[in-house]
């Protein structure tokens, strides 16, 4: 950091400056952006500690304040750019995280109907069953209260396979 | 033993060793503090963009500069919508492989009840309870299995992507800090630029050095004489306050300006670092989920849980000036 209170004459001031705007141009080049913003923060200081009384400083600082709006303006620049060098390689992730996002929709929406085939399934075997027995009590000649007592576990079965039915 | 009897209680043994064999995957991770989180995150970083953009179009001619960032930073956007939509669906299939547990455990319940309610054969009804039991069981858990492999291969696939979307926002965070440290040096600099302003705080830099000095005498007087020098300077001090008034004047709505500013720019610069520091728990979270769901193991949510608190009230803050 300079130390401003050691400068008297103008070509002190002068000198002062010329030194800072020479920093500031060799650090825009090698791209050091934490010198840039070191640069920018000693410009300001350069034009706060500067002496209004004496002749031409207000020109300096006229320069100063130039330079540091340039060399901030840069910086921000750099940073779009930055950002701007990344952004195929974004939407390329972004593709890819889409085609993962689809395959598992996919997946869970045959999860769900899987859930409901299963039970589905169940139910419907439970029917046949149930109306294979009613047949083979027919053939045994079992009392028409059993068949009739079968027939309405078929009605019940019906009833739920119904209802998953309409889940699906 | 009689044969319906004998025939359930074999079914049950088989339905019982086929339970056994499904006990590794007895319930999936929790997902949905990570789905939480990335909705945040995404937020977070939308927040981030906007509130950057904003600044960098008070840097002078910056409209081009807040233009160009906006148009950069939609992609960021759009990653992470694609990346709520991605949690979402490890949710989705949660829910559903969750559903089909429910779906197995109701249909054991109502083929009980109907075994129950026929009484056919005697001990067919607890016969029946008991394959319904194990029956639901297994599609229950037939249903977790495969949504423990669908979470799995989801989870696989995405882990290099989730991995290189946070390395890459950490950067471009970065890159965002960097433009609003930038917007504020250069608001600074406009500050200066003007020559009103710069002539003010010249006058009341060199008013407060005169006041000083004035009153370091002021502070010496002893006599009357003294008293009567003193009067005179009293006077000089007046006009003093009179030049420091107007500066105050030039001086007061730039630093007034300047003040909001700064406010602004913390504000943004906290809202950066909690969304930098989000998004690597974040990363961390996905790993955790993805360990597992490959070794069956409980997952702890109370990190990234914290960081989507944090990063919520700062989003809030940056939305409300």
């Amino acid at each position: 950091m300079t130390t401003w209170s050691n400068f008297k004459t103008f070509e002190d001031w002068k000198s002062a400056l010329a030194d800072l705007l020479k920093r500031a141009e060799a650090a825009s080049e090698a791209n050091d952006t934490d010198a840039c913003e070191t640069i920018c923060d000693e410009l300001l200081a350069f034009v706060r500690a500067s002496p209004a009384a004496m002749e031409g400083t207000n020109e300096l600082d006229g320069i100063a304040v130039k330079a540091q709006l340039k060399l901030s303006r840069n910086l921000a620049k750099g940073a779009v750019d930055e950002i701007r060098s990344r952004t195929s390689e974004m939407l390329t992730l972004g593709k890819a995280i889409e085609t993962v996002a689809a395959q598992a929709e996919a997946n869970a929406a045959d999860l769900r109907l899987e859930a409901t085939h299963a039970a589905l399934d169940s139910m419907t075997g439970a029917v046949r069953a149930t109306q294979a027995m009613i047949t083979e009590f027919r053939k045994q000649g079992f009392s028409p209260e059993l068949v009739t007592r079968s027939q309405d576990l078929i009605k019940q079965l019906e009833w739920v396979q119904s209802l998953i039915k309409q889940q699906k | 033993m009689n044969a319906p009897v004998r025939t359930a209680a074999l079914v049950r043994s088989v339905l019982m060793a086929a339970a056994v064999w499904l006990t590794g995957c007895t319930s999936l991770p929790d997902v949905s503090p990570f789905a939480t989180a990335t909705r945040s995150l995404a937020d977070a970083i939308r927040a981030s963009g906007k509130a950057v953009s904003d600044e960098a179009e008070q840097i002078q001619d910056g409209k081009e500069l807040s233009d160009e960032l906006d148009k950069e930073w939609e992609a960021r956007t759009k990653v992470m919508a694609a990346m709520v939509r991605y949690a979402d669906s490890l949710s989705a299939i949660v829910d559903a492989a969750n559903r089909g547990r429910e779906t197995g455990k109701a249909l054991a319940a109502k083929v009980e009840e109907l075994a129950i309610a026929a009484s056919l054969i005697p001990g067919a009804g607890v016969a029946g309870g008991a394959v319904g039991d194990a029956a639901g069981f297994v599609i229950g858990q037939l249903a977790l299995m495969r949504g423990a492999k669908s979470l799995e291969e989801a989870l696989e696939a995405a882990h290099p992507v989730v991995r290189r979307v946070a390395e890459t926002l950490a950067k471009d965070l970065a890159s965002l800090d960097l433009l609003v440290r930038s917007a504020e040096k250069n608001q600074d600099g406009q500050l200066f630029a003007s020559e009103a302003f710069r002539s003010a705080l010249d006058a009341e830099g060199a008013a407060n050095t005169a006041k000083q000095a004035i009153l370091a005498e002021l502070a010496k007087a002893k006599d009357a004489a003294d008293m009567t020098k003193s009067a005179r300077i009293l006077a000089q001090l007046a006009e003093i306050e009179k030049i420091l008034a107007a500066t105050r004047v030039t001086l007061a709505p730039a630093e007034e300006q300047q003040r909001a500013m700064k406010e602004r720019v913390r504000a943004t610069r906290a809202l950066i670092a909690a969304s930098s520091e989000a998004l690597g728990r974040w990363d961390v979270a996905h790993q955790d989920l993805l360990f597992a769901i490959q070794n069956r193991r409980p997952v702890d949510v109370s990190s990234i849980l914290q960081a989507v608190v944090e990063v919520r009230e700062l989003v809030q803050r940056v939305k409300q000036p």
